[in-house]
């Protein structure tokens, strides 16, 4: 059922202070899940990022999806969006575990195969990990190369800047903890204004159609929403690549019809990097506000927000005003230099010269040093230095951070299963080849996957005999219902019996089963279903 | 003639170097009005640094001297209350998230 939005959604703009928060309907974000999800997205010379999460569902019926941007020490960024099975405060703590995981492994890890094999292991010993699904994405700046791993979710789409979006193709890894070979990324390029978007399968599990019709919608909706939003952009000159970004996330997480959480990020290719900044000037007293102006236009170009902002802003203007009181004696004027450059890493780093004569804090008038406190206070470490040649350099710097957008919307209990369906139901059916068979009808998701697990497993004898499950007449399958499905082909492996699942293209489970990568296990002449073809229509790598 | 209960005065977009000095006479003139209550409205002020500050704080003191009590009307978490805080002016004077709540006391 269509998910029924709860609070006005109105859209912001303009003034940095304001940037980047997000207009979602936002009246009950679970307070756990807000913890326990990232405050604030870098900024960076060379690319924008925006990030959003909806939670769906019965009021604090939070979800386990995450999302995250980490800065990497090579300038490079690791994206990541996922999903622990389940609801709860335990589907939330797990996508919390995995979060702090992926921060260590991509710091310790030389490449993002080795990172996933390891993020994977640790699922598998998890119970509230297994199944997950994860799709990790490392983005260098400088080259636009976008290396990436799925592991059972859908894959990054990119949205070209001249128009056409692009599902990139599936790597082959199934949920995190099922066995299998080490996953091997697959590079896809951004150009300049190109964006890429990483969600989770809530975003395209739609109310109607299958997740490849979700998937067609979401590639349609990204084109036009980036479209309208750069129009929009070239009439306000002052709105920056990640305020167009986040309403890109806006517009994404605004549609109606979402029945389970949805966790995006998002992340463009800047056209124009952020250049460093240098202003030199007299110290006449005029001159104080001129600094601090270009400073102020170049940060929210910059793409900082609050509280970031006013509080650079009050540090510089602080720096400034010590050099313009105390550097030159009174009656004379010397040149003061600023200087701000946005390092790779996302921190802003400001530097404010004179060649004057240095004047202890303690013993300089009656202000008594309240500015280097102040700028202490605001931004860490203030270094204060005398070159040889004269004059004073104060030097400090402060990360930017950029808030995702967050919001909820509300399921009512009732309307979270459709009552006109083919109630769930599981069917011995002989076979002549040896194995056991049976029919699933109806919907296989969190309530009944216990059930479909036990009547399964029943069927092929704790996994000593072949079985073949007909998913034909099967009206939904979730993840839960996939994940199930992992586990009983590997405990057949164990045996060395064989799973089969029946499932012509056009079934509601085949692109389900299509993203869990269980799609080898069928069989396309098996009984009296239309062959399956896996490789076929609606397959990501498709061009929109 | 009866003097008012409360005066506001209205504050520059920006308080720094450059005009704290107008900004602290402008509030001695108005200690001077007789009014028990002055009310320095910084609803509109985005910046105020330790400069702008150190005006606030003289005014203050002025008052405390003469028996009027200043007041401050600040937008919560705006830029002006992360100053007033850094700098513990907060802790020294009344401040109120409007000229109106302000009058109110």
């Amino acid at each position: 059922m269509p998910a029924s939005s709860s609070g006005p959604v109105s859209s912001t703009a303009s003034a940095p202070p304001e940037s980047g928060q997000g207009s979602l309907p936002s009246n009950h974000v679970p307070e756990l899940l807000a913890a326990l999800l990232p405050s604030g997205l870098p900024v960076l010379p060379g690319a924008a990022f925006a990030a959003g999460y909806l939670a769906v569902g019965p009021d604090s019926n939070a979800g386990g999806d995450w999302f995250d941007a980490i800065s990497l020490a090579n300038g490079s960024v690791a994206l990541t969006v996922g999903s622990a099975l389940g609801h709860g405060a335990g589907a939330a703590a797990a996508m919390s575990q995995m979060r702090t995981l992926l921060t260590e492994l991509l710091q310790a890890e030389p490449s993002l195969d080795a990172v996933v094999d390891r993020a994977s292991a640790f699922a598998a010993a998890a119970p509230t990990l297994q199944g997950a699904s994860m799709v990790l994405a490392v983005l260098d700046p400088g080259n636009g190369r976008l290396q990436y791993i799925t592991c059972g979710s859908p894959p990054p789409l990119i949205v070209r800047r001249d128009g056409p979006a692009e599902h990139l193709a599936s790597t082959g890894a199934g949920p995190l903890g099922s066995l299998g070979a080490t996953p091997t990324p697959s590079t896809a390029r951004l150009g300049e204004g190109d964006l890429a978007l990483l969600y989770s399968s809530g975003l395209v599990d739609r109310p109607t159609g299958t997740i490849w019709h979700g998937m067609d919608e979401l590639a349609h909706d990204a084109v036009h929403s980036v479209h309208s939003v750069a129009a929009d952009a070239a009439r306000d000159p002052r709105t920056d690549p990640a305020d167009c970004l986040s309403h890109v996330v806006d517009d994404l997480l605004s549609r109606t019809g979402y029945h389970a959480d949805v966790a995006v990020i998002a992340a463009q290719l800047l056209r124009q990097p952020i250049h460093p900044l240098r202003v030199q000037v007299q110290s006449e007293v005029e001159n104080l506000r001129l600094v601090r102006d270009e400073f102020s236009t170049w940060l929210a170009a910059a793409g900082a927000s609050s509280p970031d902002f006013e509080d650079l802003q009050l540090a510089v203007g602080e720096v400034l005003t010590n050099a313009f009181v105390h550097a030159y004696p009174p009656g004379e004027e010397g040149p003061i230099e600023f200087q701000a450059h946005l390092d790779p890493d996302g921190s802003v780093q400001c530097q404010i010269t004179d060649h004057g004569i240095w004047k202890d804090p303690e013993l300089a008038a009656e202000s008594g040093g309240h500015g280097l406190m102040v700028a202490s206070e605001l931004t860490g470490t203030v270094r204060v230095s005398h070159p040889r040649a004269g004059g004073t350099v104060v030097t400090f710097r402060r990360a930017l951070r950029r808030p995702p957008a967050m919001g909820s919307v509300s399921t009512p209990e009732h309307e979270s299963t459709p009552t006109s369906e083919v109630p769930f139901r599981v069917t011995a059916r002989g076979t002549a080849t040896g194995g056991a068979a049976v029919g699933v009808q109806g919907r296989i998701d969190t309530t009944t996957e216990p059930e479909f697990s036990r009547r399964l497993l029943s069927a092929c004898r704790g996994g000593t005999v072949s079985l073949t499950v007909d998913l034909a007449d099967v009206s939904y399958l979730d993840r839960a219902g996939t994940w199930a499905l992992h586990q009983l082909s590997q405990q057949l492996a164990v045996h060395q019996q064989a799973l089969t699942l029946v499932v012509p293209p056009s079934g509601q489970a085949h692109p389900a089963l299509h993203l869990a990568e269980l799609a080898h296990q069928a069989d396309p002449t098996a009984d009296d279903a239309e062959p399956a073809h896996w490789d076929s229509s609606r397959r990501p790598g498709e061009r929109w | 003639m009866k003097s008012p209960a409360s005066v506001v005065v209205s504050m520059p977009t920006q308080i720094d170097m450059t005009n704290a000095d107008q900004v602290r006479d402008q509030l001695l003139a108005a200690l001077q009005s007789g009014a028990a209550t002055v009310i320095v409205d910084l609803t509109k002020t985005n910046y105020c640094d330790s400069t702008g500050c150190r005006s606030l704080t003289l005014a203050h003191r002025a008052g405390q001297v003469n028996g009027t009590e200043v007041r401050l009307a600040v937008v919560p978490g705006a830029a002006v209350a992360r100053s007033l805080k850094l700098l513990e002016l907060d802790r020294l004077v009344h401040v109120y998230p409007s000229t109106e709540a302000a009058e109110l006391g």
